[in-house]
């Protein structure tokens, strides 16, 4: 596809995963991605307060089915999405967080607006990706976009510092390369037959005293994703 | 459904697990836990083998463990494996996906009778039906979910947390299992107004409430700007108490009544707030009007804030202990009036008024 910026690199990412909508909240180190979302197709909403953000993107996907995005900006932005990253994680909600992150030469040094955001959600994340180089984005978004929708689903973060979305790349959307991920969606056979036989044999309450026969209590739970239910 | 049905097995939702068994089904039990029927917690109680799908065996939903359906046998199918064991005793785990389990599952057993256990949990269902005791003064959240449920059938359901949330996960009516929202693992007040506004986005054609406190509310109002900006005519259904109701229930039945913290005292006037953001106001005070602003609400095409108030003792009920077996669930309201909900059995039509102990 050619050169483009970092920031073009992302969007162009999002429309291949077929996002139509983004929820956030812009600050300093987002204004170059910012700036290329002003000539994108992508819807993007504008919330009060990045909290929200990050819920309404929750509720999205819960809604849809489809993978939620959100985006907010360093620091404060990002610790505000906090909250909603936690929320999205406890109830196996397919979820894409953008935070900015201050450039990479600031990292660590307490640059005005800088937070360890991946450190932060590192336990309410399913995955979280500090990108240092423009060329990896592409690599980057279509892992988290896989990794967010499949097994039990579950939020990714990506942290974007400032030069990430402004330098350079030559574009090519990778294919998926995750040795070390694989959801297990096929069950065993042995486990179904051990299963059916166990539904079989229930005789209802085991207390003799009452005239119990048959039949066990299904706990059902968690809507019917498309292909699975409530995995990560 | 087609498992469930070829053998004959009652079954019960978690919170997160609302919509995915139409709640009309004889073979519904509704949610379980601390919040849930009493007919699914004494099903659960005395089962003899339970098959989990997806659900995770969280506090709210076994009680004490120790004393957590002692005769039952677990099977557990979950995509997860560090999810099997992880609460409880798991004695045949199926890791995979859920859907094709439960097919294959279906193909691998043969069809049972209903038997004396489902008479037995049929007498649970209308022995100790979920309902409310009706106030001819008082503005029952009950009933407004009942109301909201039959007025607009197909709508998306989005809450809060808190009372809010149980009352609206208790009388929720759909069988679909993507108009139930809610933020069941961390609990987050201030999920569903913003959520509401996603699913709204997400789903256009859909009528999208949130169900509100006005403590939840509050905490993410904000977003009215959002909501009023971008044409997402989501409506909020405030159930007013002017209370952190459920923290102030706790308080009520095991704090000797001392309210510290709890109380809002009913500020800010939402129809003035709903207004000042560009949306629609409505006000709720006497159970006469409910019906007439929830109408006006779904006739609505702007964003709608509707006021309901109730009063601050209104508790969510049944209620397990926390710490508690689920066999040890309360009753705390006489019921007067079952829930109209589907949750009757064959022979047993839980709309008639039933007589029943305090």
């Amino acid at each position: 596809m050619g050169k483009m910026s970092g920031a073009e690199a992302i969007l162009e990412c999002l429309k291949l995963e077929g996002v139509e909508i983004i929820f956030g909240l812009p600050g300093g180190v987002l204004l170059p991605l910012y700036d290329a979302i002003y000539d994108s197709d992508i819807r993007h909403i504008l919330v009060r307060h990045e909290q929200a953000a990050a819920h309404a993107a929750d509720g999205y996907a819960r809604a849809t089915g489809r993978v939620g995005v959100c985006l907010a900006t360093s620091g404060p932005g990002a610790t505000n999405l906090v909250t909603g990253i936690a929320t999205a994680y406890m109830d196996s909600v397919p979820l894409v967080a953008m935070t900015g992150q201050v450039p990479t030469n600031l990292i660590g040094k307490d640059a005005f607006q800088e937070a360890d955001i991946t450190g932060i959600t590192m336990p309410v994340t399913k995955h979280s990706y500090l990108v240092k180089d423009a060329k990896e984005i592409p690599r980057v978004f279509r892992e988290a976009f896989y990794i967010a929708r499949t097994g039990r689903p579950g939020p990714v973060l990506i942290d974007l510092p400032r030069d990430v979305t402004v330098n350079e790349l030559d574009f090519k959307y990778p294919e998926i390369n995750l040795p070390g991920y694989s959801p297990n969606l096929k069950v065993h056979n042995l486990q179904i037959k051990r299963a059916a036989a166990a539904l079989m044999e229930a005789e209802g309450p085991s207390s003799t005293s009452e005239a119990g026969s048959s039949t066990p209590t299904a706990t059902g739970s968690w809507w019917g994703w498309p292909r699975r239910s409530r995995p990560r | 459904m087609g498992l469930a049905e070829k053998i004959k097995a009652p079954v019960t939702t978690t919170l997160m697990g609302i919509g995915c068994f139409p709640e009309d089904h004889p073979l519904s039990l509704g949610m379980l836990g601390m919040h849930g029927t009493k007919y699914a917690n004494y099903a659960i109680q005395e089962a003899d083998l339970i098959l989990a799908v997806g659900a995770r065996f969280d506090d709210r939903v076994t009680g004490k463990v120790a004393s957590f359906a002692p005769q039952a046998r677990v099977i557990h199918v979950d995509v997860d494996p560090a999810e099997i064991g992880k609460n409880v005793r798991v004695d045949i785990p199926v890791v995979g996906d859920a859907k094709s389990a439960l097919a294959e599952l279906a193909k691998a057993v043969e069809e049972k009778p209903w038997s004396p256990w489902n008479d037995k949990v049929a007498g649970w269902k209308n022995d100790h039906p979920l309902g409310y005791a009706r106030d001819g003064e008082t503005i029952k959240p009950q009933a407004v979910l009942e109301m909201l449920c039959r007025l607009c059938p197909e709508a998306v359901i989005v809450t809060e947390v808190g009372q809010n949330q149980m009352w609206a996960a208790q009388f929720f009516t759909h069988g679909d299992p993507r108009r139930f929202i809610s933020s069941g693992g961390l609990g987050t007040m201030g999920y569903g107004f913003p959520a509401a506004i996603g699913a709204k986005l997400g789903c256009p054609d859909a009528e999208v409430f949130d169900i509100a406190g006005d403590g939840s509310f509050q905490m993410n109002i904000q977003e009215l700007a959002t909501a009023v900006i971008n044409d997402v005519a989501v409506k909020v259904i405030v159930l007013n108490n002017g209370v952190l109701g459920m923290v102030r229930q706790w308080q009520d039945l095991f704090y000797e009544k001392r309210f510290s913290g709890t109380t809002l005292n009913r500020i800010p006037d939402f129809v003035k707030v709903a207004e000042a953001y560009g949306g629609l106001g409505l006000r709720a005070t006497k159970p006469s009007e409910v019906e007439g602003v929830l109408k006006e609400a779904i006739d609505s095409d702007v964003v709608t804030v509707v006021d309901i108030i109730i009063s601050p003792d209104e508790k969510v009920s049944p209620m397990v202990p926390a710490g508690a077996s689920l066999s040890e669930i309360l009753e705390l309201e006489k019921v007067d009036q079952a829930a109209g909900i589907q949750r009757s059995y064959p022979g047993y039509p839980a709309s008639e008024v039933l007589e029943l102990e305090g």
